[in-house]
């Protein structure tokens, strides 16, 4: 078993109208969505953003896709998926974003989350596997585990869209309004 | 119909409207010999059913422009939802032609499960297509494959076509470079 990390730091909600301006920052135009209970208050306010376009998808594998052909479409879109999505949807990952050299960049709520304990050591393997499968993968994965690291979002967009491939900015508790 | 008169039209009424086209799985090489300069195409390969989303956003995000997805039955069995959520996001300009002949060509043309119970004009029409037809005459197809694009869709066309054996020959492609040979040319003019 692994000894409990004694230097770990538990995140802070996220503000979803702070999520907001960083996507404007980041000069986002379509948020591609497959539900995702951790991001509730942000799908919300993306609801009401007059700047950004929501698109609603069925399952993860769509929300790829039609990422790809709003980037094909001269676009800047972001998805916003849960942690079992990027499970469901590896197939697509590897062919779209990874082989066709897609910037795919996705928030990812890591649904099941004790906000006491580090990730790694979730008893969920929901939770325990999300960032080992990204990295097994070679998607680089970052924790926003408070509003000031949302300051990184535009540079992480622009480092997927100069790579020409996935990355993922994880969200490990509830978003609030 | 045989695929290649099927394509030989479809990629004929591509280049009259000045469309970007999406070709998948064994409509692939069949697309490049027979349609191969038509501009504005890509291929969506090694990702079985993705072809029908990967338009989905070329038609959200192109509305000017209208897009042609050349699936199969087989493929878009294989996310099949897309139909719902093409429906719901009421996409004007898609044309989702399918090419239908129950089989998985790829793999040596085992049965594609509902094949022969599964009606695709049904469910497209179920999951908001304003125009969904069936379509089994090289004939019919060529007569209205012009006024169809210029519909309001989203349009799902099941073109019934022969069962062939599957292609030995592909052509060198890189889907890689086709996304950014076309995302470089739409934003060189934007629509």
């Amino acid at each position: 078993m692994t000894a409990p990390a004694t230097n770990y730091v538990p995140p802070r909600p996220l503000s979803a109208q702070r999520m907001i301006d960083a996507l404007r920052r980041a000069a986002v135009s379509h948020v591609v969505v497959v539900p995702d209970t951790v991001q509730k208050s942000f799908l919300s306010a993306v609801g009401i953003a007059p700047d950004l376009t929501m698109v609603d998808a069925c399952t993860e594998d769509e929300a790829v896709g039609i990422n790809a052909g709003l980037y094909v479409a001269g676009h800047r879109p972001i998805l916003s998926i849960q942690n079992n999505g990027v499970f469901a949807c590896l197939n697509t990952l590897r062919g779209i974003a990874l082989d066709g050299a897609v910037p795919t960049v996705m928030l990812v709520g890591l649904y099941g989350h004790k906000p006491t304990q580090p990730p790694e050591e979730s008893a969920l393997r929901m939770v325990r596997m999300l960032e080992p499968t990204l990295a097994t993968w070679g998607i680089p994965a970052r924790r926003l585990y408070g509003d000031e690291d949302l300051a990184g979002l535009p540079a992480v967009y622009d480092e997927a869209l100069n790579r020409r491939g996935p990355s993922a900015l994880v969200i490990p508790i509830p978003t609030v309004p | 119909m045989r695929k290649r008169d099927a394509i030989d039209i479809l990629g004929g009424a591509c280049r009259r409207a000045g469309a970007l086209s999406v070709a998948t799985m064994q409509a692939v090489p069949v697309w490049h010999e027979r349609a191969g300069d038509v501009p504005l195409h890509m291929d969506m390969l090694g990702c079985m059913g993705s072809a029908s989303s990967l338009g989905l956003g070329l038609a959200l995000g192109q509305p000017r422009k209208p897009v042609v997805v050349v699936d199969g039955d087989g493929s878009l069995m294989m996310q099949l939802a897309s139909l719902v959520t093409i429906g719901h996001a009421r996409a004007r300009n898609l044309v989702l032609a399918v090419m239908c002949n129950s089989t998985y060509e790829t793999s040596g043309n085992q049965a594609v499960p509902g094949g022969e119970t599964a009606d695709l004009v049904a469910l497209a029409r179920a999951a908001g297509f304003p125009v969904a037809r069936r379509i089994g005459e090289t004939a019919m197809l060529r007569r209205d494959i012009d006024g169809l694009i210029a519909s309001t869709g989203p349009i799902l066309l099941a073109i019934d076509i022969d069962r062939e054996e599957p292609a030995t020959a592909w052509p060198q492609l890189s889907m890689k470079q086709q996304f950014q040979d076309v995302r470089a040319a739409l934003m060189a003019k934007p629509g």
